[in-house]
């Protein structure tokens, strides 16, 4: 898979990305954990996240199977999933670890 | 609060019913989801926020899928997504407004359609869901049923308590009133109503108490509704133990409704003021014969309408052997229909509605082709920005949103300024409508109707911003940079779509005109009937004499009014009887029908007949002409056997002719009867009635009470409006405590009888004069637009020779062909229409050539003067001057 053809990736999706790594969730539960998650109270809106679902969905990154209960679908990371958010943390990283002493003075 | 989240969620659920196949699945979970996050937040704040957040945010998804799905824009594959979030939202927005207040014209203009077209449609629908849609405000509303076909006897509803699909039964007895003990006399409206009925209808006191069961006996215990506590008695907090005399009869107001109380329209009437016990041992509710109580019940609980009908069949049989009154003419048992309460609502005017709505319909139709029509012509003006735009970088996508922001834009500020258009309309609409809807009372413009109005203005913006859109994104980066010339051709396709949006507009408005033609033309056609009686210095006035004593007590307070009147200043005549013409109309009928036998005859060719009391001058005050014979003189009323006028239909039915007819031997009641004179039929019961089978008998013969009178006085053609007053001193001189109500000439009482027509006319007339209006602005946009595009064309023709004439007649020809097949179109689809409508319209065909041509004709001189601004513009065209620009 060309992953780095993805990166960087959105804001959004990262998060999403990595909230999905914890566990299967569906899409109400992923909505409420970004919020959760973000300090400044990021609402996420249901439309919005499910359209990134799709397209997540239809370039392999998740899969999505019935709980049973309520008829409600849930979502789970795919090892290539994975893999993306693994590449754009790392590069984050890196880009982090650049720009660190030129803002901090060092720290 | 949880109904505005209802409301809410339906909205979003509205809304992602709009998007393309592909997201479809997600449909259910997503506004399952918002619903979720609206009822987790415990502020206003909070759940606006989420609202607008969530709304905002599937409107852009459903346009950014839409235009995915038509492969307008490539599918985003990677993921540089996040831009269009916030951001991009911010940034479509700041540029789209600043884009619009650039082309304030064209920015106005669209707004204003938009809002006209919301407008309308928010006003019908507003009134569709308040007086149709909304479950009426009673308990368990589904299990509410009325008995139809008119009222029953007293007796009849002891016998259907014992039905056991329906678990509670309520009757009203309602009737006017005069009120007395509370200030001047009023007539008010007063319903009797039985020991269930506040409960069955899950009524509230707001002050003292309502009826209980002890109350039943005494029978002089009121209730008072809250709009009769405050128009009569000023709100006055000391009302309970207080005395009121209704009809001369002594009541104790024992409590005050609650305003939230809706009467049960299908059994009281929209306004009853006092309620008070039914009288169980009340004459009129002793007999299988007199029918009063109009009675509706509660199912119970799992029973069908189905089953109680069984029953109540069951029932009606076995009452028909036993008693005469439950037998129609033919021997065969009556029929009570049961039905739901809801459905009897608003029976009488579920299809005037459901017309209206569909003319909104049209109507905002056509403003929709014509904002796309303004869009599409902007877009081709703006081909060139777009591909220089592009050359700079911005991508398919970015573009595309963008103009999906201008529209989306214009159609929220439109459906903002149709949200005002239709607090207005509403409010016109009730003051003008001149026959109440059912459940009237409760129509405002509320949440509901915000949101059906924010809907169908982000439907509208879909549908005309998604065809420029198309449009301007797809074209070739090259071509469009090459220059005009090309641009012209390349456009062929819009103008081709842009001909068929004003051909369909010019269809849709002719559908619109046809119709509002039909119903003019109804009413004029009605409104020209001969009424058989004399309109213009015939006053009439209804009057209503309360608690009667006897027949000879009513004759006796008649001929003293009677009197009275005919000694006033410019009265020439003055005669009485029990109604008035035109007092009873659309199909109501009033009050006594008997069988007129004739002797020597069977039975069963007795004929039925509406039987009218009147005193001896009715025929010369009315100047309702006698074809044969003459009335009876005042001194032969009481004569044996008596004399009777019959009217020309009865004669003809009786004797085959009206000369036959005189000295025939007529038995009517108890009574013998001579026809002394044949009068010529009058429209009493209304203008678009069937008529016929009167017969007058002298007033004097009245055999019982009646509360009913209505007095007619002829005046001087000079006399004025001053004899309205004196008319009325001379009633309360005889009679002071008997309300007068407006008065006015028989000419006043037909315009009321045909107002609703007129109305409803006018209200089509209204949407199809917009509906034009817009049409004749879309032709005359497109043609100005075609126009100028082949400026260069025509310079260069004009240059060599051609004459401006020929220019013009070209253009001309260009917008009266749209006109024909608009008009050929709309013909089709107006006679198609019209049956919607027939049975609102009387004494005209549907389709009747004047209406069907006349709409025609009327659409093709629009086009043609539309045209014609354009054609002489592009025959102005300066050949020097066009050819400059290259």
């Amino acid at each position: 898979m060309d992953t780095p053809r993805h990166l960087p990736l959105a804001p959004r999706d990262l998060l999403i990305l990595s909230v999905l790594a914890e566990g299967p969730r569906h899409g109400y539960g992923i909505i409420k954990e970004v919020e959760r998650r973000s300090s400044a109270g990021v609402l996420l809106d249901p439309a919005n996240l499910y359209r990134v679902l799709r397209r997540m969905r239809d370039l392999g990154w998740i899969e999505e199977a019935d709980d049973g209960e309520e008829r409600r679908r849930t979502h789970h990371l795919t090892p290539e999933g994975r893999e993306v958010l693994g590449a754009e943390v790392r590069r984050l990283e890196e880009l982090l670890a650049q720009a660190r002493p030129a803002v901090a003075g060092g720290g | 609060m949880s109904r505005s989240v209802g409301a809410l969620v339906a909205l979003y659920r509205g809304l992602a019913a709009l998007l393309p196949p592909g997201a479809r699945g997600d449909r259910e979970e997503m506004s399952r989801a918002f619903e979720e996050l609206l009822r987790e937040r415990a502020s206003r704040a909070g759940r606006v926020a989420v609202a607008a957040r969530g709304l905002a945010g599937l409107a852009w998804v459903v346009l950014m899928e839409w235009l995915e799905f038509l492969g307008a824009i490539r599918a985003p594959g990677r993921t540089r997504m996040g831009r269009r979030g916030g951001m991009g939202w911010s940034r479509n927005l700041r540029f789209a407004l600043r884009t619009l207040r650039k082309a304030p014209a064209f920015s106005l203009t669209s707004v204003a359609l938009v809002a006209v077209g919301v407008g309308a449609v928010t006003t019908i629908f507003t009134l569709v869901d308040h007086v149709l849609l909304r479950p009426l405000p009673y308990p368990t509303p589904e299990r509410l049923v009325v008995l139809d076909e008119g009222a029953f006897p007293g007796p009849f509803f002891r016998e259907i308590r014992a039905l056991d699909a329906v678990e509670e039964w309520a009757g009203a007895w309602t009737d006017e009133g005069n009120l007395t003990g509370s200030g001047d006399p009023q007539r008010i409206s007063r319903a009797r109503v039985t020991e269930e009925f506040f409960s069955l209808f899950g009524a509230r006191a707001r002050r003292g108490r309502l009826l209980t069961p002890g109350d039943f006996g005494g029978a002089s215990a009121a209730v008072v509704s809250a709009g009769a506590w405050q128009r009569i008695w000023g709100g006055d907090p000391e009302i309970l133990g207080k005395a009121i005399e209704v009809d001369g009869l002594p009541y104790t107001v024992v409590g005050v409704l609650d305003a939230s109380f809706a009467e049960p329209e299908a059994l009281t009437g929209s306004r009853v003021d006092v309620w008070t016990p039914v009288d169980w041992s009340a004459e009129e509710l002793g007999g299988h014969s007199m029918r009063v109580l109009q009675v509706a019940g509660r199912l119970r609980a799992g029973a069908t309408t189905a089953l109680a009908q069984e029953q109540m069949d069951g029932l009606t049989t076995r009452l028909a052997d036993e008693h005469a009154s439950y037998r129609r003419r033919d021997g065969s048992a009556r029929t009570t229909p049961v039905l739901s309460l809801a459905d009897q609502t608003v029976r009488g005017v579920r299809t005037g509605l459901g017309l209206l709505m569909g003319a909104v319909g049209l109507l905002l139709l056509v403003a929709c082709a014509n904002v796309a029509n303004l869009f599409l012509a902007r877009g081709l003006g703006r081909t060139r920005e777009m591909a220089v735009r592009r050359a700079m970088g911005a991508g398919t996508g970015s573009l595309a949103g963008q103009l999906m922001v201008e529209s989306m834009v214009v159609g929220i500020a439109g459906g903002a300024v149709g949200v005002g258009l239709a607090i207005v309309g509403i409010r016109s609409f009730l003051a003008l409508n001149p026959t109440a809807l059912p459940r009237q009372a409760s129509v405002a413009l509320d949440p509901t109707a915000v949101g059906f109005a924010l809907l169908v203005s982000l439907a509208t913006s879909l549908v005309f911003g998604l065809v420029p859109v198309l449009r301007s994104v797809k074209g070739e980066l090259a071509d469009e940079l090459r220059g005009a010339g090309r641009a012209a051709t390349s456009a062929r396709g819009v103008t081709l779509f842009r001909n068929a949006l004003v051909a369909s507009e010019v269809a849709l408005s002719l559908i619109l005109v046809a119709g509002a033609g039909l119903l003019f033309r109804s009413f004029l056609t009605v409104s020209a009937q001969p009424p058989g009686f004399d309109v213009d210095h015939v006053w009439s006035v209804p009057l209503n004499l309360g608690r009667v004593e006897s027949a000879e007590a009513y004759l006796a307070t008649m001929e003293e009014i009677e009197r009275e009147s005919r000694a006033l200043p410019g009265v020439r005549e003055v005669a009485f009887g029990l109604t008035a013409p035109l007092q009873f109309t659309g199909g109501g009928r009033c009050c006594w029908h008997t069988m007129a036998r004739v002797a020597g005859r069977e039975e069963d060719q007795a004929l039925i007949s509406s039987t009218h009391p009147v005193s001896a001058d009715w025929f010369t005050t009315l100047g309702i002409r006698l074809v044969a014979g003459r009335s009876w003189e005042r001194s032969e009323a009481r004569s044996e056997p008596t004399p009777l006028v019959v009217d020309e239909t009865l004669a003809l039915e009786l004797a085959g002719s009206p000369e036959a007819a005189l000295g025939m031997s007529v038995g009517v009641g108890n009574m013998q009867g001579v026809v002394v004179g044949v009068a010529a039929p009058t429209l009493h019961y209304g203008l678009d009635q069937e008529t016929g089978n009167f017969l007058y008998l002298p007033v004097e013969r009245l055999p019982f009470p009646i509360p009913l009178a209505s007095l007619q006085v002829r005046v001087d053609p000079t006399a004025g409006e001053a004899v309205g007053q004196r008319l009325r001193e001379a009633i309360w001189a005889v009679e002071p405590s008997l309300p007068v109500p407006a008065l006015g000439t028989l000419r006043a009482s037909v315009a009321a009888s045909t107002a609703g027509r007129r109305f409803e006319a006018m209200i089509f007339g209204t949407f199809a004069a917009v509906a034009l209006l817009l049409a004749a602005g879309g032709l005359y946009g497109t043609l100005l637009y075609l126009a100028g595009q082949r400026r260069r064309e025509m310079g260069i023709r004009l240059a060599l020779g051609a004459s401006r004439g020929r220019i013009e007649a070209q253009v001309l020809r260009a917008g009266v062909a749209l006109g024909v097949v608009g008009v050929t179109l709309g013909l089709g689809a107006a006679w198609m229409s019209n049956r919607l409508l027939e049975s609102r319209v009387w004494g005209v065909e549907r389709s009747d050539p004047v209406a069907l041509g006349g709409a025609a004709l009327i659409l093709l001189a629009t086009a043609a003067l539309a045209s014609w601004l354009p054609a002489r513009r592009a025959g102005r065209v300066d050949p020097v001057e066009t050819l400059r620009v290259e």
